[in-house]
C-alpha cells in the first residue's frame, strides 16, 4: 500500500515543476495531512538513500518539490547555456543576507545596513529571481519591499527559517563573545 | 592585518565598512568605542585621500561619517554622557547598533556564500503539460460547438462598447483640434500686417467679429505680450479692464 503512495508522491511531484503545496498533494493522494507526512518522509529517505538517483525531495516553503542533489549540480551547468551560472558578488551575497534577515524591506533600509548604496545590485537580484516584491510600505512615498525568492532559498540550501543562523546567536551578548573569541 | 597607514578609502564601498575596519585594526571594544581616537584616525584618512586627488565630491558619505563622529565625539564630553556610558543615552549608541547591524549582515554574508557553493545552482523546470506525459488534453467542460448566435450578439455588444468608447475621443479630438484655430503666431503676423497702414491702435479691434471667442482673445492678448517682450510693440492701459492701445515701437 505504501509503496504505491510513495512512487504516486514522486510522479507527481515529477510532473509538477515547481512544487506541490501539502493541501495539493492531500487532495491528490486522498490522504490526511499525518499520512502525507509519512509518505514525504518516507519519499525522502528513499531518494536520499539511493546513490543511484540523482532526485531528492526537499521543501521551499510551502512547496515540495523533487530536485537534483547538490552534489550533481555542477555537472549539470555545463548543459545549461545560461547566464544563472555566473558568480555572485560579494555585495550582492551582503544584499541578500540583509533582505533575508529583515523580510520586508524596501531598497531604503538595504541601503541603511550595508552603508552604501544598493539599487544597482537589488534590480539585478530581481532579475536574477532570487528577489521579489512584495508589496508597498505603507508610508509617504509608499516605497516598495522587498524579499528573497523561493528560488533563492533553494539555491542557498535553506528550506525555510528554520535553517537560518538562529537570531539569538547574533543578539547583542553573543556577538560580544564573538569578538572576544576573535581577538 | 592592515595598519592604519594602510587603510585607503578607495577600497571600502562605504564608511560604515571603513569603519568597521578600523574599529578591528585597533582592536577597539564595539560596546565602548574610543570616539575620539575613532575620529581622529578617520579623519586623518580622509585628509590622506584627499591629498591623494581622491573626489570628495564622490566620497560625500565618508564625509557625513566623519561629521556624525565628530558630534558624538562632542557629546561626550558633556557631564551627562560620562555618566550614562552604554545606556540608552550612550551618544554612540546609534552608531553601535548600526555597526552591530553591519557585522551581522556581513557574516551571514559569508554564511550565504558557502551555502551557495554547496548548494547552488538549481536546474529549472517548468511544469510538464499533460502533452509532455503523453496525456490527452482534457479541459473540463471543454465544447466544441459554438452557437452562432451568441458569438455575434457578443460581437454586437463589442462593438457598440467601442462605439461609445471612441466617439466621445473624437469629439475630444475635434475640440482640440479647433482649440489650435487661432495660433498665437498667426495672430503676430496679423499685427504687423495693421501696423503697415496705422503705428496704433486698439486691442478690440484686431477681432474682426463684435464678440470673439475665449480662444481668440487668448491666443491674440498672448501674441502682443510677445511682441511687447521682443519690443516690437508698447502697450498702454489707462484704466483698469479698460482699452488697450497698441502703438508700434520705434526703438528709442
Amino acid at each position: 500500500m505504501e509503496t504505491n503512495y510513495l512512487s504516486k508522491t514522486e510522479a507527481l511531484l515529477f510532473a509538477s515543476g515547481d512544487g506541490l503545496t501539502a493541501e495539493e498533494l492531500q487532495s491528490y493522494l486522498a490522504v490526511e495531512e499525518r499520512e502525507l507526512e509519512v509518505i514525504l518522509q518516507s519519499l525522502q529517505s528513499k531518494l536520499a538513500e539511493d546513490q543511484d538517483t540523482a532526485l531528492m525531495l526537499c521543501q521551499v516553503g510551502e512547496q515540495y518539490l523533487l530536485t537534483i542533489k547538490p552534489e550533481l549540480r555542477q555537472d549539470l551547468v555545463e548543459l545549461s547555456n545560461s547566464t544563472q551560472s555566473a558568480k555572485l558578488s560579494p555585495a550582492s551575497y551582503e544584499v541578500l543576507a540583509t533582505v533575508l534577515y529583515n523580510q520586508p524591506v524596501t531598497r531604503a533600509q538595504v541601503e541603511l545596513v550595508r552603508g552604501v548604496n544598493s539599487d544597482g545590485i537589488m534590480t539585478r537580484l530581481l532579475e536574477r529571481g532570487l528577489l521579489e516584491e512584495c508589496g508597498v510600505l505603507e508610508q509617504p512615498g509608499r516605497p516598495a519591499l522587498f524579499r528573497v525568492t523561493d528560488k533563492f532559498m533553494l539555491e542557498m540550501g535553506l528550506s525555510s527559517a528554520k535553517d537560518l543562523v538562529p537570531l539569538e546567536l547574533l543578539m547583542y551578548e553573543n556577538i560580544r563573545a564573538l569578538e572576544e573569541g576573535e581577538a | 592585518m592592515e595598519t592604519i597607514d594602510q587603510i585607503e578609502i578607495k577600497a571600502y564601498d562605504s564608511p560604515l565598512e571603513l569603519l568597521d575596519q578600523l574599529i578591528r585594526v585597533r582592536k577597539a571594544d564595539l560596546f565602548d568605542l574610543p570616539i575620539a581616537e575613532l575620529c581622529r584616525h578617520y579623519l586623518e584618512i580622509l585628509e590622506e585621500s584627499s591629498r591623494q586627488g581622491l573626489d570628495m565630491n564622490l566620497a560625500s558619505e565618508f564625509i557625513v561619517m566623519a561629521a556624525t563622529l565628530m558630534e558624538i565625539k562632542t557629546r561626550m564630553l558633556l557631564p551627562e554622557a560620562l555618566e550614562s556610558t552604554g545606556g540608552e543615552d550612550d551618544p554612540r549608541r546609534d552608531l553601535v547598533l548600526q555597526l552591530m547591524a553591519y557585522r551581522r549582515m556581513k557574516a551571514l554574508a559569508t554564511d550565504l556564500e558557502e551555502r551557495y557553493q554547496r548548494f547552488g545552482p538549481v536546474p529549472e523546470r517548468a511544469s510538464l503539460k499533460p502533452s509532455d506525459l503523453g496525456l490527452p488534453d482534457q479541459k473540463v467542460g471543454a465544447s466544441t460547438d459554438l452557437d452562432p448566435e451568441r458569438l455575434w450578439q457578443s460581437a454586437e455588444r463589442i462593438s457598440s462598447q467601442n462605439e461609445e468608447r471612441y466617439n466621445p475621443q473624437s469629439r475630444t479630438i475635434r475640440r482640440l483640434l479647433k482649440r489650435e484655430q487661432w495660433s498665437v503666431k498667426d495672430k503676430i503676423k496679423e499685427i504687423w500686417r495693421r501696423f503697415k497702414s496705422s503705428s496704433k491702435f486698439l486691442f478690440s479691434e484686431l477681432f474682426a467679429s463684435k464678440n470673439p471667442s475665449k480662444g481668440e482673445r487668448i491666443s491674440t492678448f498672448l501674441a502682443i505680450l510677445e511682441m511687447a517682450q521682443q519690443h516690437e510693440l508698447k502697450v498702454e492701459q489707462k484704466q483698469a479692464f479698460g482699452e488697450i492701445s497698441l502703438e508700434k515701437y520705434d526703438g528709442d
